[in-house]
């Protein structure tokens, strides 16, 4: 699904390289987590898998198209710690941001919904906005709705809590149904509750829609949490392979509470301070 | 600030005016009530021809300036390349007051209303270039990441984000401009023109000793500039209603 080969990747008036030769492939459906030390490159991997940033050298794609993906707008999604939001809109007109981005292109897609009966995303955004046509509820109002924030629908961010912030990011990138979700420490802002709430509300979302997932987080807990695969990032630069811990039990969540979400909490723990003292 | 202490401290200011010229007696400071006679009896006998010339060349200027800033500080805000070529020459003539450079203004552009709309434009241009480009600028990357992510090219980030990101600050620069603006109106119609407050008020009324119809051009020039305070008030309410969100 995502496939980086040879991936050499360096800031511009800095000397040395975050990424060197560096692949890395996920298997679709599959959820990872990222985890390593503040400064050590785990956004930048996620922003030039988006294509905000372009790679030195190297090829990045995502389900065989290369990044940034013209033909396929907001099929990449990404969900920011925060500052996501477009502050002058309300919940909903954020929520509705990605079909009207595609209506300004022309891309609208006038599919009717799927055969299970939950809404096709890519409704035009008229038709999302007259909920009415065909008795189907349009993308928006769906994610609306399972988010908890229909009452919130005319809200600006700014008046509401982080922990609805983030669910309206999320809320905004499943509108246009991503076939891969990346999250840059997205609950990392929030209150341990608020942050578990969203955690078993991710893995949900992920159980109901199957869309791969690559969840960057410096939280150990998190991460064994989450990610069925964990790659681990030491000091840059990073070369291949890259350390990669298996992580099967993760996904439901009584895992909290099993022996071996400790064990590979310690085992993290212990790759991560070894990665701090040598550069790989 | 409700209407109502805006209304309050209006009949203050008035009631003091009255309270002043009635104990100077004189008729260089006629009593409001005689300057509200006159001025209702002198707008439709030229007063109010006067108004609308100067709320023409006032609004065209405020126009103009923000149809050819905004998108002059947008580029400059999104290239950094073409930021660092122009910032040096906006750092040097930023802060001369652009007034000075009206004999010039009026050798290229004549008499007429082009030069007065040319100066003004000039004063509001660099004002909102300014804060356009600041604006764009202060953007957080994360935001243009995460709109970009949604398949927002660079005109798309125009539309949805640099646009109404900058829309606060350009009407944060008309309104700290507007009495700035009106005062140079005041003064290019001060000469050279038959037209506008700033000649009746200082070429006519005054050259005519018309204490109370001058004192009314003073009037209708507040009004005018209180008036284009008000409309961009209104402006900001209705177009960026988050900033007033609870």
């Amino acid at each position: 699904m995502i496939d980086i080969r040879d991936l050499t990747f360096t800031y511009p008036n800095q000397p040395a390289s975050i990424f060197d030769n560096f692949s890395w492939r996920v298997g679709r459906g599959e959820f990872w987590s990222v985890i390593g030390a503040s400064g050590c490159g785990k956004s930048t991997l996620l922003h030039l898998v988006v294509g905000v940033r372009a790679a030195g050298t190297g090829t990045i794609t995502v389900n065989g198209e290369p990044v940034p993906r013209k033909q396929n707008r907001g099929k990449t999604g990404l969900v920011l710690q925060d500052y996501g939001l477009l502050p002058w809109a309300t919940v909903r007109e954020n929520v509705e941001l990605g079909l009207r981005i595609r209506e300004f292109y022309g891309q609208n897609d006038h599919r009717p919904p799927t055969a299970d009966g939950r809404p096709h995303p890519s409704i035009s955004l008229r038709s999302a906005q007259d909920s009415a046509v065909g008795g189907h509820p349009s993308a928006v109002e769906f994610w609306l709705e399972r988010f908890g924030l229909t009452a919130l629908a005319k809200k600006y961010p700014a008046q509401i809590s982080g922990g609805q912030r983030q669910r309206v990011a999320i809320a905004r990138t499943l509108v246009l149904e991503p076939d891969v979700l990346l999250m840059d420490e997205p609950f990392s802002a929030l209150d341990a509750p608020t942050r578990e709430d969203l955690e078993q509300l991710t893995l949900d979302l992920k159980n109901e829609t199957k869309t791969t997932t690559v969840f960057v987080t410096h939280n150990i807990e998190e991460a064994v949490f989450l990610g069925r695969k964990i790659l681990v990032l030491g000091a840059p630069p990073h070369r291949s392979p890259g350390r990669v811990v298996e992580n099967g039990g993760a996904g439901r969540a009584e895992y909290r509470d099993e022996p071996m979400f400790a064990e590979k909490a310690r085992l993290l723990r212990e790759i991560l301070k070894e990665k701090k003292s040598v550069n790989r | 600030m409700r209407k109502r202490d805006i209304l309050l401290a209006t009949l203050a200011l008035l009631a003091a005016w009255e309270i002043i010229a009635l104990i100077l007696n004189r008729d260089i400071l006629p009593a409001p009530t005689d300057v509200l006679i006159a001025f209702v009896v002198q707008l439709p006998r030229g007063l109010g021809w006067h108004f609308v010339v100067s709320a023409w060349r006032v609004v065209a200027s405020i126009a103009l300036s923000v149809l050819l800033a905004t998108p002059a500080g947008l580029v400059l805000g999104q290239y950094p390349r073409v930021n660092r070529f122009f910032a040096p020459l906006i750092y040097l003539t930023y802060p001369i007051p652009k007034i000075v450079l009206l004999p010039i203004v009026i050798l290229f552009l004549g008499i007429g209303d082009a030069s007065k709309i040319a100066i003004i434009f000039l004063i509001l241009f660099f004002q909102v270039l300014v804060v356009v480009r600041d604006a764009s600028t202060a953007l957080k990357p994360e935001l243009l990441y995460s709109v970009r992510s949604l398949g927002a090219g660079r005109r798309a980030l125009l539309r949805f984000v640099y646009f109404p990101a900058t829309l606060p600050a350009v009407l944060t620069a008309i309104r700290v401009s507007i009495g700035t603006a009106i005062a140079v109106l005041f003064f290019t119609e001060s000469f050279a023109t038959n037209a506008g407050l700033g000649y009746y008020v200082i070429v006519d009324t005054f050259q005519r000793i018309a204490f109370p119809e001058m004192y009314a051009g003073v009037v209708a020039m507040s009004v005018l500039g209180l008036a284009l305070y008000f409309v961009v008030d209104y402006l900001e309410r209705a177009l960026c209603p988050y900033l007033f969100a609870k």
